[in-house]
């Protein structure tokens, strides 16, 4: 038990020493809240300019849509960068010096992302309500009420896209060049969930997409904001934690074939 | 030496660098191929988000769903040239930092050039070739179209290696000045893409000015697709005015280098 | 003739003093106070051309700052400085058409392509004519005996290959002056000596005056026929190598080995160094003993298996140099 504890510990102290850590890094926290708060108005804008001449838009009223949009950004941007953080430890090489530390190394890499994701999503879910309630009007605070099964959904959604970045980021111990791959899973990601939600698509699309794991990163949580229903949350919840083991699993089994692959090799 | 001989002789280099830089990107032909691809498939989303759009509402301001794939198009191709030739730009802070400039100031051209010239970024191919699809795809692509369509680029191209040299150029007065420049990037590239109808005019003066996504995007479509060619002057104006605005920014801040006062630098 | 001539240089660097603390780190934000560093103070030298001469000093001593000021990337606080007739910071274009430099970290040629590609494009950038370029660079290929691999990729070079590569790169453009900045950094034992060879064969050949700073001793005895000392921004040497061993040369090693445990008495100018068994390291102050004294008081110390005598090492006197307060 003791053990355990001191495991934990161990992760804990990862966490927050890498918080703690030097000014240029704090400045990249403050960057990305920038960014978010950019693209939240651009969209804003575009969406007022559009619900100008109508009051809906393929069944979406205005603020729930603008809402969509900042709830899918908040849960994906907690894991932005971190795709290239990994590579880059891959790539030269620093990557095999936490191999030789006693700790997992997957579970090195959560903790030590654990701390900026969560300032990323507080500090985003701020940022997001204030700018819409400036330019949108109050969120319908009915969600408030099923508050719990929400946050659940969400971190399941952050936990799916962290892994299966987690995933692609570890095929550098494969390949040459993956980069492209992550531009692939990030714009499927923000065409199958961020930028319009998707059953906006012609429904023999939507059919297709709909049980896609981006659907569950993005689409099926923030519905759930707008309009909870135990129907929705429980099969939601059912598909995401599916994808959720899948993710992991299939992280944790390239990361055993790596680590020997890149051993053969020579690093 | 004549400013004539000085000039053409720049404009040899140039050509050698380009050479130089293109043999160096197809010594990793693979992921020259993989890049490429990535990149055109990384902005064809915007074409599925921005066609389910139109799909569902009318014109957005003056900005059709042509007018906005005509404004992908011109800012993807010239942020594309931006960086296959001057590739530089978007790294001329670190190389400042790390006291790279050196090797440029040794030799007897102009550094600012040389140093932005000497590095291409093969990923932009991607956006580059992207943005000659979109047209070949959604406009007749007439000669003259073509010939129109390259002008509007290199001039975009201009604005894009300018803006970016110049908020690189603060790591001069500021020790490291990644951050905003990576702001003014990221802030540039979004205003880009989307109709500048759909703002306010209390922002649209940026567009013209510190963000000049105006001389990139707008103006260029209003001379392609409406045919008001009387605005080429005011491109050529543009981008005389930000060259400008390079130049003395950057020499301001070699004077600063020269000095040996540089903030955090290793001398 | 000068092709170098510094009088009364001047540099200091402003810098920000950082005070600990949360409270002094906010004020020093809004109100930065400063301090003046004296990287160089008030040195003066001249080099004449064909020079080989060694510039040398400990880390911080004001070698980098000096190089920089001397070829046109820093301008200095004060003083005349003149390199090739010209003011390096106001005629830099103009200068580094005739002068070439290597620096050790930092590498003029492309990583991802041969050298050979790296050579045309400085010949572009020093505008030599097709012709000349290719018989130049044709002679330099088999002076420097890089033809081997002059067409392979430099990143996959050994650092061997790539310095002869920068060295060749260094001088297609002629250059009058050669500055070199720790050019053997990190080679092997063969390598170096090719370097040296190099180098000096080129200042026989074409007159280059080498501008050399390094941390290799043997460099400097190996190549160098001067040497100018500084540190702490002060010209602390400047001398020729000969007179400068000549000089500190009142110390002489002895290296002794008896057949028997000895004690030594104490001899006025006999310092023992090391002593293990029946072998001593002793150091003899010539300037209190003399040689012959010496070695007949060692010798009548008891019955001598094996003794050398080493004159102290250039390195020895240097690092005395170094260590000498202001």
């Amino acid at each position: 038990m003791k053990k355990f504890f001191l495991k934990i510990k161990k992760y804990i102290s990862i966490l927050i020493v890498s918080f703690q850590s030097q000014a240029a890094y704090k400045t990249d926290l403050i960057a990305q809240n920038i960014f978010f708060a950019l693209i939240v108005f651009i969209f804003i804008n575009l969406w007022n300019k559009i619900y100008s001449t109508r009051t809906v838009f393929a069944g979406y009223k205005k603020e729930d849509i603008i809402w969509y949009f900042i709830i899918t950004e908040i849960i994906t941007l907690t894991t932005q960068r971190f795709f290239f953080q990994i590579s880059r430890q891959i790539k030269d090489g620093s990557f095999a010096y936490i191999l030789n530390k006693p700790y997992n190394y997957l579970l090195y890499i959560m903790s030590e992302n654990a701390g900026s994701m969560i300032y990323k999503f507080v500090s985003n879910s701020i940022i997001g309500i204030v700018i819409g309630y400036i330019f949108v009007g109050p969120l319908n605070l009915s969600f408030l009420i099923n508050l719990p099964q929400l946050i659940l959904c969400i971190t399941l959604g952050i936990l799916i896209h962290f892994f299966l970045q987690t995933f692609i980021a570890l095929s550098a111990m494969f390949l040459e060049d993956n980069t492209a791959f992550f531009w692939i899973y990030f714009k499927c990601i923000m065409i199958f969930g961020i930028l319009i939600p998707i059953d906006v698509f012609p429904s023999r699309i939507f059919n297709l997409i709909k049980y896609l794991p981006f659907a569950f990163i993005t689409y099926a949580p923030a519905k759930l904001f707008l309009n909870f229903s135990y129907d929705l949350f429980y099969e939601t919840l059912l598909f995401q934690i599916i994808y959720f083991a899948f993710a992991l699993m299939i992280s944790i089994f390239i990361f055993k074939k790596g680590v020997r692959h890149v051993s053969i090799q020579g690093g | 030496m004549s400013v004539f001989r000085e000039v053409k002789s720049h404009l040899v280099l140039l050509w050698k660098y380009f050479k130089f830089n293109l043999a160096a990107s197809m010594e990793y032909r693979a992921m020259f191929i993989t890049q490429v691809l990535g990149m055109a498939l990384n902005n064809s989303v915007f074409i599925i988000f921005w066609y389910m759009i139109f799909k569902n509402t009318g014109s957005i301001g003056n900005y059709g769903f042509k007018d906005i794939m005509f404004i992908w198009a011109v800012s993807s191709s010239a942020y594309g040239i931006a960086h296959i030739i001057f590739g530089n730009c978007a790294y001329l802070g670190d190389q400042i930092q790390k006291g790279e400039l050196d090797v440029y100031l040794l030799q007897p051209k102009n550094p600012l050039f040389s140093i932005l010239a000497s590095r291409t970024i093969i990923s932009a191919w991607g956006d580059f070739l992207y943005g000659y699809t979109i047209m070949l795809v959604f406009f007749s692509f007439s000669f003259f179209n073509i010939l129109l369509f390259s002008f509007l680029v290199v001039s975009g191209g201009v604005i894009f290696v300018t803006v970016f040299s110049i908020s690189e150029s603060l790591t001069f007065f500021m020790g490291s000045s990644r951050s905003i420049a990576q702001m003014i990037r990221e802030f540039l590239i979004s205003f880009s893409i989307y109709p500048e109808s759909i703002f306010g005019d209390k922002i649209r003066w940026l567009f013209y000015t510190l963000l000049p996504a105006g001389f990139i995007s707008f103006v260029p479509k209003e001379i392609f697709m409406n045919s008001c060619y009387i605005l080429i002057l005011l491109l050529l104006a543009a981008d005389v005015v930000f060259i400008f605005l390079n130049s003395l920014v950057f020499n301001m801040g070699l004077k600063r280098y020269e000095s040996g006062n540089l903030i955090g630098t290793r001398l | 003739m000068n092709v170098i001539n510094v009088k009364g240089l001047n540099k200091t660097f402003k810098t920000r003093i950082k005070n600990d603390g949360e409270r002094n780190s906010f004020l020093n934000f809004i109100k930065p106070s400063y301090k003046n560093i004296t990287a160089v103070n008030n040195i003066s030298f001249e080099v004449e051309k064909g020079e080989l001469l060694a510039f040398i000093g400990p880390n911080g001593a004001g070698k980098s700052t000096t190089i920089k000021i001397l070829t046109g990337i820093m301008y200095p606080a004060s003083g005349k400085i003149s390199v090739l007739g010209l003011n390096p910071s106001a005629d830099r274009k103009k200068l580094s058409y005739r002068i070439g430099s290597v620096f050790g970290q930092k590498s003029q040629l492309w990583f991802h392509l041969p050298a050979y590609d790296s050579f045309k494009l400085l010949g572009t950038i020093y505008e030599i004519n097709d012709k000349l370029f290719k018989k130049r660079i044709d002679e330099l290929i088999e002076i420097f005996e890089i033809s081997d691999y002059i067409n392979t990729p430099v990143r996959k070079l050994s650092l061997g290959e790539r310095i002869r590569c920068e060295l060749c790169a260094s001088l297609i453009h002629k250059p009058e002056i050669l500055f070199l900045d720790e050019p053997t950094i990190g080679l092997d034992i063969v390598v170096k000596h090719k370097i040296r060879e190099l180098i000096i064969r080129q200042n026989k050949e074409d007159k280059t005056t080498v501008f050399l700073t390094s941390h290799d001793v043997d460099d400097i005895e190996k190549i160098c026929k001067r040497t100018i000392v500084i540190n702490h921004g002060n010209i602390v040497l400047d001398e020729s190598i000969k007179k400068m061993k000549y000089r500190y040369l009142n110390k002489k090693i002895i290296n002794i080995r008896y057949n028997d445990k000895i004690n030594i008495p104490c001899i006025e100018g006999i310092a023992k160094i090391k002593e293990k068994d029946y072998t001593l390291k002793l150091e003899v102050d010539t300037d209190k003993i003399a040689v012959n004294k010496a070695m007949e008081r060692l010798l009548n110390c008891g019955d001598i298996a094996d003794i050398t005598i080493e004159e102290k090492p250039l390195e020895e006197i240097i690092k005395a140099i170094y260590t000498m307060k202001k």
